[in-house]
């Protein structure tokens, strides 16, 4: 009987991952959004390890270049080619990105504000389709689905964050992720945590890429990553409570899509209740209970932009540098020891 | 999930379930009003007590406390389940919006059960309905098994049309009354989701909510049952209000006793008060009470010692003599009365003894009141000392006392008048550094055999005294019915002289007095006459006794000095009136203005008129009489001392009497020629009154003789019946100067 029950397990857990896998493939073409709120954990998913794989190749040249002289290694952007950098906002953000771009790319530059309406833009765009400009680098989501429309440029997107639900990439685009690099915040967080084991992610769907490098990094430092697919804050919220008893900590991805203020400071709340130590994107959700605040160097994705341009063969680079802080007064509710901590991550309590 | 619930309809429920326990409370008060008449504090037929009012007061502060309470604990309770169930309710709700999650991703109606399981456990949600937000179609639905289906409505799109659900933001539940009457609050609250803006995650503001965007995707319908709550705090209220009700009951009964125990001093009052507004002082009131009631209790003895002491004071002014401290008129009347009752009763015998000072008009005259009150004080007290214990002395008035001696025959009235007598003579009174010899006239009633009766006996008494006072005084005398008839005499002789008074009856006539030079007449001598029922004139020497003794000589005296005066200005006569006044008038203390008052009216020279004294009246008080004499020269009228040479004393006083005349006394001159040693003394009085520059008057010039040798003597003036009558009427020619007709043969000596 005992023996049924065993056989009859292995077979449930060895269909549910068969499933997982069917409803994964596709590859960076095939961005199939994920229906279902209780999405199983993709440890292995094979469209995530390809990924992975190409974004090794980026990687390590970036790492490579990083390491002795990018700028010798990669193909310079011709220098007689200008680029129109597209944003809709000036944030801070995209102005250091903004400013980065123009500092790298040799050419010329101009910059175009997407402001108004829909026929002022297209003005704009009109206006950009007629330039000489060969290059258009898009900042932000909405730059960037803008963008699409252009014909016969080159097309550089970034700070968008779900660049594979948008099909940017698909629809010929290249980019730089947004996502901060995994190594430094399992590096730190090990650190802060050293019993670290199990970290939930809620995300809308279409993030394979980004999870399963987050899941490759994770690995290294002795964590696994549970995923979760949503498709609102309202399930976002339901799936973090589900998730309570299962993770040590959640990492908050910037979706816009499952995310609002209301459930951005509920989850917090809640997180913090449950002593759930929390990595967030944004440096003033730390108040609210966040214990990690990480975000890609915007300078690091501006510079990574306009070498990406020399690039054609691959579609998206992540960046290394990143901004990080420990928000100490949660660490300390949460009894966690920031002694290992680098001084200038720790917050002023 | 905060929803903001606006709880106006549980307020509306909890105010009608109000309005139920306020009626309920009325009928308590109704009840209690019922059981207190009982009582009988609300009997309006009864005088109410103080100590009901007290106690009504207490129960109505009571019902007014108890109820505002009451009213208190309703509008605390109904406020604090309003915040409970409204803290309550937007929990629940953010747990059932957050348990809708799996079912509003799935719509499979199994994903219900989490919610189902949820609600079941929650007594007050009767049901929950959720609906999708594009069809509005049920997709999942919970009620109690109690609750008619037919009590839960159905979420339509005319219903959210309305404008509050139009205008309902995510967060917030709205209202709806519709089921008030079921006893349900139904609560609908949109389902929503929420994203942020692509572009704003690398730069958002937390804080600002409603820069995220909005979409319904359903609605949640709950239905609320707060009949729970409202029906327990009406019961908590009803028993409550019982066991205050009861609590009332004990405290009144007990309040009852207290209020009447603290009471009781003040009621015991009531007993004394009454008897004291009847009259009664001799009530005693009992200390005792709390301080307020003490206090009232001790101002009411104080009240009742100065009434009493007020009431011994108005005894003693209305029973004795406030100067003497005997028995009074009217105490001794009544006293006297009873005595005589008893003497009748008891066949036993008693006196009563009528006492008049002699000399105390002297003294109270010439001393003053003062001192005529310390005598009739030190006689009281010779008196009382003399007295046995069962006798009784009163002070009649004046200087008149009685003595009711009980149990005495005629001897001991007799023995005792004596004494008396002999006490009263052998006290001298010590004023001003001079002694008086006092005395006194009793007059003695016998009682015995009830003959008389006591007015009767009080007359006899005051006839016997006058006799003795007619018979010298400093005597007793016992009545006799002889004595009646001379008393009723000189009784009718005052109410004569007193109506002659009144009607003008007396006459003047006017008795010439001549020059011894001349013969001619310079002046009148006035005198008074009064006439009889047989129109006869009656001499003075029958009324002025009398006048004097009833106290009428001054009033005789006003009468002569005001008609003799208005005779003198109406004849415009120069000549001198020579007019009598008694003792009584001289020293009447207002004879001076009264004089002046009567002549200030008149046009006439003072100097006309003489005023005669007698030198027995000029000598009682030689400086009273010296002091009113110059008073009377100071306004310009004129003295003379008459009679003068009948006392012993009069010649060493002459000196300083500022008389103008001295008229020599009659008894002298009448018998000069026949008496050796009248003439001398005529002769001597004379030469004295020249030797004070006085001039001399004779009287009763008897004939030539004697007007001769008054002549040879050197008298200024005479008069007598030989010389000239007095005469009724004077004429023009009268008041002139002129010699008499009886002596106009007669040769002036030149």
């Amino acid at each position: 009987m005992c023996q049924r029950i065993i056989i009859g397990l292995f077979l449930s857990l060895y269909l549910l991952t068969a499933c997982s896998v069917l409803s994964g493939t596709g590859g960076p073409a095939n961005n199939k959004v994920v229906d279902e709120p209780k999405h199983v954990e993709s440890e292995v998913d094979p469209v995530a390890t390809e990924l992975i794989s190409q974004e090794k190749a980026a990687n390590n040249s970036v790492v490579q270049n990083k390491q002795s002289d990018p700028q010798a290694i990669l193909p310079a952007p011709p220098r007689n080619y200008s680029a129109a950098i597209i944003t809709g906002k000036m944030t801070s953000d995209y102005k250091q990105l903004i400013a980065a771009v123009e500092n790298h790319f040799d050419g010329d530059t101009s910059l175009y504000l997407l402001k108004g309406s829909r026929e002022s833009q297209q003005k704009t765009f009109d206006e950009i389709q007629a330039s000489s400009h060969h290059y258009v680098m898009a900042i932000g989501d909405l730059a960037a689905t803008s963008a699409l429309r252009l014909d016969n440029k080159t097309l550089m997107f970034s700070a968008v964050f779900n660049y594979q639900s948008d099909g940017l990439l698909e629809q010929g685009m290249q980019g730089v992720s947004m996502l901060p690099n995994p190594d430094h915040l399992f590096s730190l967080w090990a650190s802060l945590n050293p019993d670290l084991n199990t970290v939930a992610i809620i995300t809308g769907s279409g993030h394979e890429q980004q999870i399963s490098r987050v899941k490759q990094s994770a690995a290294k430092y002795g964590v696994k990553i549970i995923h979760r697919v949503v498709k609102n804050d309202k399930e976002m919220l339901y799936e973090s409570e589900l998730l309570f008893s299962t993770v040590q900590g959640y990492w908050l991805l910037p979706d816009h899509r499952v995310l609002s203020r209301r459930s951005m400071k509920e989850f917090l709340s809640r997180s913090l209740k449950k002593a759930k130590q929390v990595v967030v994107f944004d440096q003033q959700l730390l108040k609210y209970g966040g214990l990690i605040y990480i975000e890609a160097k915007p300078a690091d994705i501006g510079s990574a932009m306009v070498k990406q341009l020399a690039d054609s063969d691959s579609h998206i680079v992540f960046t290394r540098e990143t901004n990080m802080l420990v928000n100490a007064g949660v660490a300390k509710t949460l009894h966690l020891d920031t002694a290992n901590i680098p001084r200038n991550y720790i917050s002023h309590e | 999930m905060s929803l903001m619930i606006k709880i106006d309809n549980i307020k509306h429920r909890l105010a009608s379930k109000a309005s139920y326990a306020g009626s309920w409370c009325m009928r308590s008060v109704r009840s209690s009003a019922r059981l207190v008449r009982g009582f009988g504090i609300f009997n309006r037929r009864q005088v109410k007590s103080l100590a009901s009012r007290l106690q009504l007061l207490f129960l109505c502060w009571g019902l007014l406390v108890y109820l505002l309470a009451v009213s208190g604990f309703w509008f605390v309770s109904t406020s604090v389940i309003d915040a409970t169930l409204r803290h309550q309710t937007t929990q629940w709700l953010e747990k059932i919006d957050g348990l809708s999650t799996p079912l509003y991703a799935s719509h499979d109606i199994n994903e219900f059960n989490s919610i189902k399981n949820y609600v079941e456990n929650i007594n007050e949600i009767a049901y929950v309905n959720f609906y999708d937000g594009n069809s509005l179609k049920n997709i999942g639905s919970y009620k109690k098994e109690l609750l008619d289906a037919g009590a839960i409505p159905v979420l339509d799109k005319k219903l959210l049309a309305m404008k509050r659900f139009s205008a309902l933001q995510v967060g917030e539940g709205v209202v709806d009354r519709s089921l008030k009457d079921h006893g349900l609050l139904r609560i609908i609250s949109p389902v929503a989701i929420a994203s942020i803006q692509a572009d704003e995650l690398l730069d958002f503001d937390l804080d600002s909510p409603e820069d995220d965007s909005v979409i319904v995707i359903g609605y949640m319908d709950v239905g609320i049952d707060y009949s729970f709550y409202t029906a327990s705090l009406i019961e908590n209220i009803i028993k409550g209000s019982v066991s205050i009700f009861i609590i009332f009951l004990i405290a009144a009964v007990i309040g009852q006793r207290v209020i009447k125990n603290a009471l009781r001093p003040l009621s015991a009052l009531r007993e004394p008060l009454e008897r004291l507004a009847e009259g009664d002082t001799d009530v005693s009131v009992k200390q005792g009470g709390d301080a307020e009631i003490a206090a009232i209790s001790t101002a009411l003895s104080s009240t009742i010692s100065a009434i009493k002491g007020r009431d011994a004071e108005l005894r003693r002014l209305a029973d004795f003599d406030p100067l003497t401290g005997l028995y009074n008129k009217r105490s001794f009347s009544a006293l006297f009365e009873k005595e005589c009752q008893r003497i009748e009763q008891e066949s036993d015998s008693g006196a009563l003894l009528f006492i008049d000072l002699d000399q105390f008009k002297y003294v109270n005259d010439s001393l003053g009141h003062a001192a005529g009150d310390r005598l009739l004080i030190e006689v009281s007290t010779l008196l009382k000392q003399r007295l046995r214990g069962k006798d009784i002395v009163s002070r009649m008035g004046g200087d008149e006392f009685t003595i009711l001696a009980s149990s005495v025959d005629k001897a001991g009235a007799a023995e005792l008048a004596g004494d008396i007598v002999k006490e009263i003579g052998a006290f001298l009174f010590i004023e001003a550094g001079k002694s008086f010899n006092i005395g006194c006239s009793i007059g003695v009633a016998l009682i015995d055999g009830g003959r008389f009766s006591h007015e009767e006996l009080f007359a006899h008494a005051d006839m016997a005294c006058y006799s003795a006072k007619s018979q010298g005084r400093n005597r007793y005398h016992f009545y006799e019915p002889a004595l009646a008839e001379k008393t009723r005499l000189d009784i009718g002789w005052s109410q004569r002289i007193t109506e002659a008074l009144g009607e003008d009856k007396f006459e003047l006539h006017f008795q010439p007095i001549i020059t011894a030079s001349s013969h001619q007449t310079e002046a009148y001598e006035v005198l008074v006459r009064l006439r009889d029922e047989m129109d006869n004139f009656v001499l003075p020497g029958l009324f002025i006794p009398v006048a004097e003794r009833f106290g009428l000589a001054a009033e005789i005296d006003y009468w002569v000095i005001r008609n003799t005066l208005k005779l003198i200005e109406g004849q415009g006569s120069t000549l001198r009136f020579h007019i009598n006044l008694s003792e009584q008038i001289f020293s009447s203390p207002e004879f001076v203005s009264r004089l002046i008052k009567i002549s200030g009216n008149m046009n006439l020279y003072p100097g006309q008129i003489v005023f005669e004294l007698s030198e027995q009246t000029a000598v009682l008080n030689i400086n009273h009489t010296v002091r009113r004499m110059e008073e009377l020269q100071y306004h310009g009228f004129n003295f003379a001392i008459d009679k003068f040479g009948s006392g012993f004393n009069s010649f060493s006083y002459l000196r300083h009497m500022p008389v103008n005349y001295v008229k020599v006394s009659g008894e002298f001159i009448e018998r000069m020629i026949e008496d050796d040693v009248d003439k001398a003394m005529v002769k001597s009085i004379v030469d004295i009154a020249k030797a004070c520059n006085k001039m001399v008057i004779a009287e009763y010039v008897p004939g030539k003789n004697s007007l001769n040798l008054l002549q040879d003597f050197g008298v200024d003036f005479m008069q007598g019946n030989y010389i000239a009558e007095p005469r009724g009427v004077l004429t023009p020619a009268s008041v002139s100067p002129s010699v008499p007709t009886n002596i106009s043969s007669i040769a002036p000596e030149k």
